[in-house]
């Protein structure tokens, strides 16, 4: 009885998937769950079983029908004309989507524009010693550089928590062979206690590219694309001298400020611009500590604050936000 | 820096328009923090400590505006004595100081000029004295720190330099503050006890309107000691400041010849000694051999040579031919200068960097190498957004007891020096993170919980440190829909089996924690995952025009569903696919779909099989 079941649904189901207009599904109604149809013709000898046969065979008679019921339910629908009794303004039914992390979201949004320039994506450790945090980045023992970075260490004096992410650009010069363009974003870690506006993690945004002949007008160009691109055609930038240790010569680069269209606000402290980026051709130092010429190659290297981007990006006010289960997900 | 403007006009003429003054300044490497008034305040630059002294900013004022710069009034110095009486350097000393140079004056102390006493008003400095004011003045003038002590205070009449005894106290020039020092700090002693510290003056010795006679110095410290002092000691000075810079010892004589000239007129001074000055390395000043064509190598541009030499000039260095190439020695006070790459930067600073053009990368652009490790997260992130799970991120570092709770305490490392003592603990696991997430999120009236992140767990084995890449997920609902979603992550990933660890938040430890709506998690090692991933995924194929036979059979199960599916699928190789539909105690009904790609399949083609399944022994075959 068990197979004859079953035999009836599978046959059942078939015949349903195959069913042409809705009469025929209607026939089908009736000849498997009408009055005399094929089930209710079968149900009636479940009396004559033991009351043990009765519990297995009448839980596989029931999945039987309501599987006929369900298909022949589902044909139905969807045959029955669009229109028909369903008010086309209400609301659609929602549909839950996953979403990436805001810093993922960005940071994918700078890799699709640098792959462009010709970039790959790097990443490496988070645990670092003092040779990669610090000696190959042209920061020496008691360069004064070094007290600006407040260290969380595992031990001391020299295993930490990288406290950037260049530490990751003297792994790329230690290992690949010019030519090379690399972007790594990253997570970084510093001792800082948790505010609105800092914390001890953030991440940052790095990119390098050596050759030969690669020159400052590169830089520029890239950077302007990079800007135009992320920002927009008509954002204004503007590149200036300035310090960092990994590189000679060094460069700031500022965006126009959209607050105050450059008249000069809180925002950029009157400046009319607000700091983007830190750049610069790579140090000689950098080249060297690795066995590359520096006489004949040359590269650029960039770094920016990939959290706070994001969190202009997306009007969040709280880094705390991005790591604490406030962040809303609005999809 | 603060720079008043109508001081700086002392040593080069302004323009007209401060705006363009600053723009110019932002241009070349000094950026305007902020205008008050007559005051620029200009963002310090690490490694230009001749920008610590407004002649040094004048000179770059008339580098810019091609204006000449006025160099302000001096005094000769009384000839060295090179027995250098007046200042004894201990050897164990020696690596402390490099240059240490003094020597007395009669002066009548007594009230500075006016003039005097606003412009310094004007940097932020009050007024003391006539002599005390001086010392201020050319500090700023010039960028080089000095002191003047009361030559009568000091015993023996004389200064010694020597490491300072561990727990030795030291009274401050400001009043009442007494600090210890260690064998680290640098003592400026006479002949009793410590008078002054490398970045403060001593309570004891200060130049009083009694005082009648002084010593005057001005040193060159060992930069990186003094800025351990000042740490350690908690002081911060306009001198400790300048002081931990690379100062050139060079700068030490101008600055007393500046504040002889005007200690003469201002408060009648008369030299009572010779020059002792302590100066046992005297730098010589070094050359860089410069190719004029790095300019255009490294800065895109081509710049004039005439232009290169004129712009050098200005700055004060000495440029040679030598051959094709440059011999450039810069002055004494540009201790960044260090090789061409520098002097590169020199000139373009000074020609503009708004006169670089903007020429895209060229060449052939280097073959696309991303990192398999960061592309597989980026795969792991739109798989899981897909599955309609929300990334997020959590702290690298977790609470001690938390960590304690999950068990994830055992191989993980402790940072040394956490901002928060509780939160140390560098997570082994993503679970303990996001579980604490999603508690914040069921506390929110989220009920339905899905999350998830990846990013690196941390493990000690001895004293080895090593770093996983790892995917969590967690939800709400059950542990077969938690698992549906590992085993679609997988047939995404084309990897048969994604090794992943799955379970339910122990009940007890969720009522701890107060969550009370259970959660499931997985969590994935993504650097294994690296090692299995196919290079190939096929998710597609040419859908059959034979319908296959799709039946539903029953069936009982011992031993596990997998080694079920496997004897199935090897009683015919007509069978495609197993799907589970129910489990009803041992007994599973399952739709079995039969198919084959060449021909239609009739009722006969599979009736051997059929029975083979149907029979009630099969599981036991
Ligand atoms: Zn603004």
């Amino acid at each position: 009885m068990k197979n004859k079941l079953i035999n009836i649904k599978n046959e059942a189901l078939a015949m349903i998937m195959g069913a042409s207009d809705t009469s025929e599904l209607e026939r089908l109604r009736i000849n498997y769950l009408g009055k005399n149809g094929s089930l209710t013709q079968i149900a009636k000898d479940f009396k004559d079983l033991s009351s043990e046969e009765k519990a297995d065979i009448g839980r596989i008679f029931s999945e039987a029908k309501s599987a006929i019921e369900n298909a022949l339910d589902e044909i139905k629908f969807n045959t029955r004309k669009v229109s028909e009794n369903i008010d086309q303004t209400l609301p659609g039914k929602p549909v839950r989507v996953g979403l990436m992390h805001p810093i993922s979201a960005v940071a994918r949004e700078m890799n699709d524009i640098f792959r462009y320039l010709g970039f790959s994506v790097a990443d490496g450790p988070e645990i670092e010693d003092d040779e990669f945090n610090y000696n190959r980045l042209n920061l020496p023992k008691d360069h004064p550089a070094r007290d600006l970075q407040d260290s969380l260490y595992i031990k001391e004096p020299d295993i930490l928590l990288r406290t950037h992410t260049s530490s990751l650009e003297a792994h790329i010069l230690a290992t690949h062979k010019p030519p090379f363009r690399f972007v790594f974003p990253g997570k970084s870690y510093r001792y800082e206690n948790v505010s609105a506006s800092n914390h001890m993690i953030f991440f940052q945004y790095e990119g390098i590219a050596v050759g030969e002949n690669i020159t400052m007008a590169n830089l520029k160009s890239t950077l302007e694309t990079f800007i135009h691109m992320f920002f927009g055609p008509e954002r204004k930038s503007r590149f200036r001298c300035k310090y960092y240790p990994q590189v000679e010569p060094g460069v700031g680069v500022d965006i126009d400020c959209q607050f105050c269209q450059q008249k000069g606000c809180s925002v950029c402290k009157n400046r009319g611009w607000v700091e983007m980026l830190g750049a610069g051709m790579i140090h000689p130092n950098m080249f060297r500590m690795v066995g590359i010429d520096p006489a004949k190659y040359s590269g650029f290297a960039w770094g920016m604050g990939l959290d706070r981007i994001t969190m202009s990006r997306y009007k969040l006010n709280d880094i705390r936000a991005l790591f604490n289960g406030n962040l809303e997900y609005k999809i | 820096m603060n720079v008043p403007l109508s001081w700086l006009s002392d040593y080069v003429k302004l323009p007209k328009d401060t705006k363009s003054l600053t723009d110019k300044l932002t241009a070349i490497g000094h950026m305007l923090d902020k205008t008050k008034g007559d005051v620029i305040d200009l963002e310090l630059r690490g490694n230009r400590p001749d920008l610590l002294g407004l002649i040094g900013v004048a000179r770059e004022v008339a580098t810019v505006f091609n204006q000449k710069l006025k160099l302000p009034e001096i005094k000769k110095l009384p000839k060295t004595d090179i027995k250098c009486p007046f200042v004894k350097v201990d050897k164990a000393a020696s690596n402390m100081v490099y240059r240490y140079t003094a020597f007395s004056l009669k002066v009548e102390v007594g009230p500075s000029p006016d003039w005097m006493i606003k412009r310094l008003a004007s940097w932020g400095v009050p007024t003391i004295n006539n002599v005390v004011d001086i010392t201020n003045y050319v500090m700023i003038e010039t960028g080089q720190p000095m002191h003047a002590f009361d030559l009568d205070k000091l015993k023996g009449k004389r200064l010694s330099l020597r490491p300072a005894k561990d727990g030795e106290p030291f009274s401050t020039i400001q009043q009442g503050q007494t600090v210890v020092l260690t064998s680290k700090d640098l003592a400026i002693c006479d002949d009793e006890k410590v008078q002054c510290l490398t970045l403060i003056g001593g309570l004891e010795s200060k130049v009083t309107n009694n005082t009648t006679e002084i010593a005057l110095e001005a040193a060159t410290y060992n930069q990186a000691n003094c800025r351990r002092s000042s740490r350690r000691l908690k002081i911060m000075t306009d001198g400790s400041v300048r002081h931990e810079k690379h100062q050139h010892p060079a700068q030490v004589i101008p600055a007393l010849e500046r504040a002889y000239y005007l200690l003469q007129k201002y408060a009648s001074a008369k030299s009572t000694s010779l020059l002792s000055d302590f100066y046992p390395k005297p730098l010589k000043p070094k050359s860089i051999l410069f190719k004029p064509s790095e300019v255009k190598r490294l800065g895109g541009i081509e710049v004039p040579i005439n232009t290169i030499i004129k712009i050098l000039n200005s700055l004060e260095f000495k440029v040679a031919k030598s051959g094709l190439n440059l011999k450039i020695t810069p002055p004494a006070f540009r201790t960044d200068i260090e090789e061409s790459a520098d002097i590169v930067e020199e000139i373009l600073r000074i020609y503009g960097y708004d006169q670089i053009p903007s020429i895209p990368l060229s060449g052939v652009s280097p073959q696309p190498m991303t990192y398999p490790t960061f592309k597989i997260q980026e795969t792991l992130r739109d798989h899981m957004t897909k599955l309609g799970f929300d990334e997020v991120i959590t702290l690298s570092m977790i609470n001690n007891k938390l960590a304690q709770q999950f068990g994830c305490d055992k191989d993980a490392i402790n940072l040394i020096n956490p901002p928060d003592p509780n939160i140390s603990t560098l997570r082994t696991s993503l679970i303990p993170g996001l579980s604490e997430y999603a508690k914040k999120m069921l506390n929110q009236n989220n009920l339905d919980i899905k999350l998830f992140e990846v990013g690196k767990v941390f493990n000690k084995h001895d004293t080895k440190y090593s770093e996983t890449i790892k995917l969590g997920f967690i939800a709400t609902g059950d542990i077969l829909y938690i698992k549906g979603v590992a085993d679609t992550l997988a047939k995404l990933l084309g990897i048969i089996n994604i090794n992943p660890l799955i379970s339910q938040l122990d009940p007890k430890l969720a009522f701890t924690l107060n969550i009370k709506t259970p959660l499931f998690f997985v969590e994935i090692n993504v650097d294994e995952l690296l090692n299995n991933l196919p290079a190939f995924v096929n998710h597609y194929a040419i859908q059959s025009i034979y319908p296959p036979i799709i039946e539903d059979i029953n069936i009982n199960l011992s031993g596990s569903y997998e080694e079920l599916v496997n004897k199935i699928k090897s009683v015919s190789p007509l069978i495609k696919n197993i799907e589970f539909i129910e489990k009803y105690g041992d007994k599973l009904t399952l739709r079995i779909t039969y198919h084959d790609k060449n021909k239609q399949l009739s009722n006969e083609d599979i009736a051997s099989f059929r029975e083979i399944l149907v029979d009630p022994d099969f599981h036991k075959s």
